[in-house]
C-alpha cells in the first residue's frame, strides 16, 4: 500500500511540475510580448532621433542658419590659406 | 444499514454511474469523433500568425552620415463589415484625414473585408484617428523611408514604392540586402485577447536587413549640388550632370543629376527616375579629344611640339566642312588641344590606324557597361568599333574631335581618371561597405584595376598638355590660384534628327579635369545639356563650376597650395 502511495505521490509531483511549467511558459510568453513591444517602441524612438539629428546636421540646414541667422558668407578664394602640414 | 438506505445508496450509485457514463460518452464523442473539427475551431480562436517585415536598412555616406532610414509609422485601415455607422464613420474619417468624403463613402459601403484609407500618416493624423476610436477604422503599423538630407543624392539613392520595394537607384539595385526577410511568427491569444508568444523566431544574420555605406562624401556632394544647381537654374539647362571620382581607387565622391522630380511629380514621370549619369548618351565633343591624342602620343604618331596647319578655321575633307570656333593658322599639337582645334584633331585622325584605335578606345570603356550594378545603364553608342562596315572615310577624323560616338558621363569621367592616375582604368565604385545591424562590416569594396590603357610616360605628357589647356587654353576659367589643374573643355552641337544635321542652337557644354597636379587625386566632370544662354561654351559655363568646386574641395581636404607659379608661359 505504501509503495502505491509513493507512486501516486510521485505521479502527482510530475503532474504538478508539468502544470507549473505550462503556467510559466504562458507567463513568460506575456512578458516576452511586452518586452518586445517596449524594444519596438525604443527602436522607433531611436529612429526618430536619428532622423532629427540628420535634419539638424544636414548641410542645407547648417548653411541656411549660417547665412540667414548668423549673417555668415562663403569665404572667397584667397581668404582661406591652408598651411602645409609640419 | 436498513432497506431504505440501501435503496437510496443504490439509486445514487446508479445515478452517478449513468451520469458518468453519459459524460464519458460525450467525452469520447468530442475527443475521438469530433476531435479534428473542434481542434481546428479552437486553433482559429487562439492561434494566429503574424508577419513582420523588418525595418529596411539604412544607406549612409562614406563617413557614416545617414542618407536614408526607415521608421515605423501608422497607416489608417478600415474594416467596413464591422462598422456600426458607415455614413458617419466615412464623414469623420474624411474630415480628419483631409480625404474626399464621397470617395470614402463608396469605399465604406462596399462589401470588402479590409481596405486602406490612407497610408503612412504623419504623427498628428494618427493621433487624431487613435483618439476618435471609431468602430471599423484603425491604425496599422508600416515602415516609411525618411530622407534627413531631403533631396541630396536623389538620383543615386533612388526611391521605394508604397510597399517599400526599391524602384530606382541604390534602393532598387540592393533591394534584397536592404529589405531583409519577412519573419512569420505563430502566436496565441488568451480569452482577453492578449498576445502570448509561443515560439521565438529569431532571423539569422543573412535574413536581417543590411546597411549600405556608399563611397559618396556628404560634404562634397552638398558642394557639388549647390554649385551645379546655381548655374543649371541660371542658364535654364535641360539637364545637368556632375560627377567627382577618386582617380586612384575609382570611388565616386559626388553624383549629381538635374532636374530632380518633385515628390508629387515623380510618381507620374518614370523617365525622371532615370539615372542620367548612366542612361544619358551624348556626343562628347572636345572632351573626347584627349583619348585619340593619347593614342597618337603612345604610338608616336605625333609629339607635343609637332606643328599642324589649322587652315584658318575651315577645312574641307571628304566633302565635309570642319570648322574651328576661332580662326587659327599653325599650331603645335599642345596648342591644338589647348585651343581645342577640331581641324588639328581631324588631321591627326587621318594618320591614325583605324584597326588599332577602335580597340584602344574600347579599352577605355567606351561602348561598354561601367561595372556599376545600377539599373538603366546604357553602354553608349560606339558602332564604328563593333561594326567595321559602318565606318566611312570621315568616321575617324570626326571621332578625333568627339563626334560619331555616344558616351555616358561615367565613361568619360572614368577614362579621364585613367589618364590622371598614370594609365590604369579603374572600376568605378559606388558601394564602399555593407554592414550588419550592429554596424559590423561584413563586406568591403577593394579598388579594382580593369586594365592598363596608356603608359605612364604618355599620361605624363598628356597631363602636361591638359594643364596648359587650363593655364592659357579654353579651360582657363577652371584655373584657381595656387593649384595646378589639368582639364579639357567640350562644346558639342546636338544632332537635330528632324533636320538631319547638327543644330546651331542646341549644345552640350562640358568640362572634365583633375587635380591637384603633379599627383592628381580627384577627377571632376561637369555637363550642361542645352543651356539657354549665348555663353554656352564649355569653357565659359562648365569650367567655372569646376573651379568653384575645386576651391571648396581643397579647403575641405586641407590641401595646401603647390607650385603657385605655373611653369607654362602664357602664349599670346
Amino acid at each position: 500500500m505504501k509503495k502505491y502511495l509513493f507512486y501516486l505521490f510521485f505521479l502527482f509531483l510530475v503532474l504538478f511540475f508539468y502544470l507549473w511549467q505550462q503556467v510559466q511558459v504562458i507567463r513568460l510568453g506575456y512578458k516576452i510580448e511586452l518586452i518586445e513591444k517596449e524594444i519596438e517602441h525604443y527602436n522607433n524612438q531611436n529612429q526618430y532621433l536619428r532622423i532629427k539629428i540628420g535634419e539638424l546636421t544636414s548641410l542645407d540646414y547648417a548653411e541656411q542658419v549660417a547665412r540667414d541667422k548668423l549673417g555668415m558668407e562663403t569665404a572667397k578664394n584667397g581668404e582661406v590659406i591652408i598651411l602645409p602640414k609640419p | 444499514m436498513n432497506k431504505f438506505n440501501k435503496k437510496r445508496l443504490l439509486f445514487c450509485s446508479l445515478f452517478s454511474f449513468f451520469l458518468s457514463f453519459a459524460f464519458t460518452l460525450r467525452l469520447v464523442y468530442l475527443q475521438l469523433l469530433k476531435h479534428k473539427i473542434l481542434a481546428e475551431q479552437a486553433k482559429k480562436q487562439f492561434l494566429y500568425f503574424e508577419q513582420k517585415e523588418p525595418l529596411r536598412g539604412m544607406i549612409l555616406d562614406r563617413n557614416g552620415t545617414i542618407f536614408v532610414l526607415s521608421k515605423e509609422v501608422d497607416s489608417c485601415a478600415a474594416w467596413p463589415v464591422i462598422m456600426k455607422d458607415r455614413q458617419s464613420t466615412a464623414e469623420q474619417t474624411a474630415h480628419l484625414l483631409n480625404l474626399q468624403e464621397q470617395e470614402l463613402k463608396s469605399k465604406f459601403f462596399s462589401s470588402r473585408l479590409f481596405l486602406w484609407v490612407k497610408r503612412k500618416l504623419d504623427s498628428g493624423e494618427a493621433e487624431k484617428i487613435r483618439n476618435l476610436n471609431l468602430s471599423g477604422v484603425g491604425l496599422v503599423k508600416e515602415s516609411k523611408r525618411f530622407y534627413p538630407e531631403n533631396d541630396l543624392l536623389w538620383h543615386l539613392l533612388g526611391r521605394v514604392n508604397i510597399d517599400n520595394q526599391g524602384i530606382s537607384g541604390i534602393e532598387l539595385a540592393y533591394d534584397d540586402l536592404l529589405r531583409g526577410k519577412v519573419i512569420r511568427e505563430s502566436k496565441e491569444r488568451d480569452g482577453q485577447g492578449r498576445k502570448i508568444r509561443k515560439s521565438i523566431n529569431t532571423p539569422t544574420e543573412d535574413e536581417k536587413p543590411k546597411n549600405i555605406v556608399l563611397t559618396i562624401d556628404k560634404t562634397i556632394q552638398h558642394i557639388a549640388e549647390r554649385e551645379l544647381t546655381k548655374v543649371y537654374e541660371q542658364v535654364q539647362a535641360k539637364k545637368a550632370i556632375l560627377l567627382i571620382q577618386d582617380v586612384r581607387t575609382g570611388e565616386i565622391l559626388a553624383w549629381v543629376c538635374r532636374p530632380i522630380p518633385g515628390e508629387d511629380k515623380w510618381k507620374h514621370t518614370p523617365e525622371l527616375l532615370n539615372n542620367l549619369v548612366l542612361s544619358e548618351v551624348f556626343e562628347p565633343g572636345s572632351t573626347f579629344k584627349v583619348f585619340p591624342a593619347g593614342f597618337a602620343l603612345e604610338e608616336k604618331l605625333t609629339s607635343p611640339q609637332e606643328k599642324f596647319f589649322c587652315e584658318n578655321g575651315v577645312f574641307q575633307i571628304h566633302g565635309m566642312k570642319i570648322r574651328d570656333h576661332e580662326k587659327r593658322g599653325t599650331l603645335t599639337f599642345t596648342e591644338v588641344l589647348g585651343y581645342s582645334s577640331n581641324i588639328g584633331m581631324a588631321k591627326l585622325g587621318l594618320r591614325i590606324d583605324k584597326e588599332k584605335i577602335y580597340p584602344h578606345l574600347a579599352n577605355f570603356g567606351f561602348g561598354r557597361m561601367s561595372g556599376l550594378s545600377l539599373s538603366g545603364e546604357s553602354p553608349g553608342i560606339f558602332l564604328s568599333e563593333k561594326y567595321p562596315q559602318s565606318r566611312s572615310a570621315l568616321s575617324l577624323p570626326i571621332l578625333c574631335f568627339g563626334q560619331g560616338i555616344g558616351v555616358t558621363a561615367i565613361q568619360i569621367l572614368n577614362a579621364y581618371s585613367a589618364v590622371a592616375n598614370g594609365g590604369l582604368l579603374m572600376e568605378p565604385q559606388i558601394l564602399k561597405e555593407i554592414r550588419n545591424e550592429k554596424g559590423e562590416i561584413i563586406w568591403q569594396a577593394q579598388p579594382l584595376v580593369i586594365r592598363r590603357v596608356l603608359s605612364e610616360k604618355t599620361t605624363q605628357v598628356l597631363t602636361e598638355i591638359l594643364e596648359q589647356a587650363v593655364e592659357w587654353g579654353t579651360g582657363i576659367k577652371a584655373k584657381i590660384k595656387g593649384y595646378r589643374i589639368a582639364g579639357k573643355t567640350g562644346t558639342a552641337q546636338k544632332f537635330d534628327f528632324a533636320k538631319g544635321e547638327y543644330s546651331d542652337t542646341r549644345h552640350i557644354s562640358s568640362f572634365c579635369g583633375y587635380f591637384p597636379l603633379p599627383n592628381p587625386r580627384w577627377a571632376i566632370l561637369v555637363i550642361f545639356d542645352e543651356p539657354q544662354t549665348s555663353n554656352y561654351w564649355g569653357g565659359m559655363l562648365a569650367a567655372p563650376v569646376f573651379a568653384r568646386i575645386v576651391e571648396e574641395m581643397v579647403r575641405y581636404f586641407q590641401i595646401p597650395p603647390g607650385e603657385i607659379e605655373t611653369k607654362y608661359a602664357k602664349i599670346k
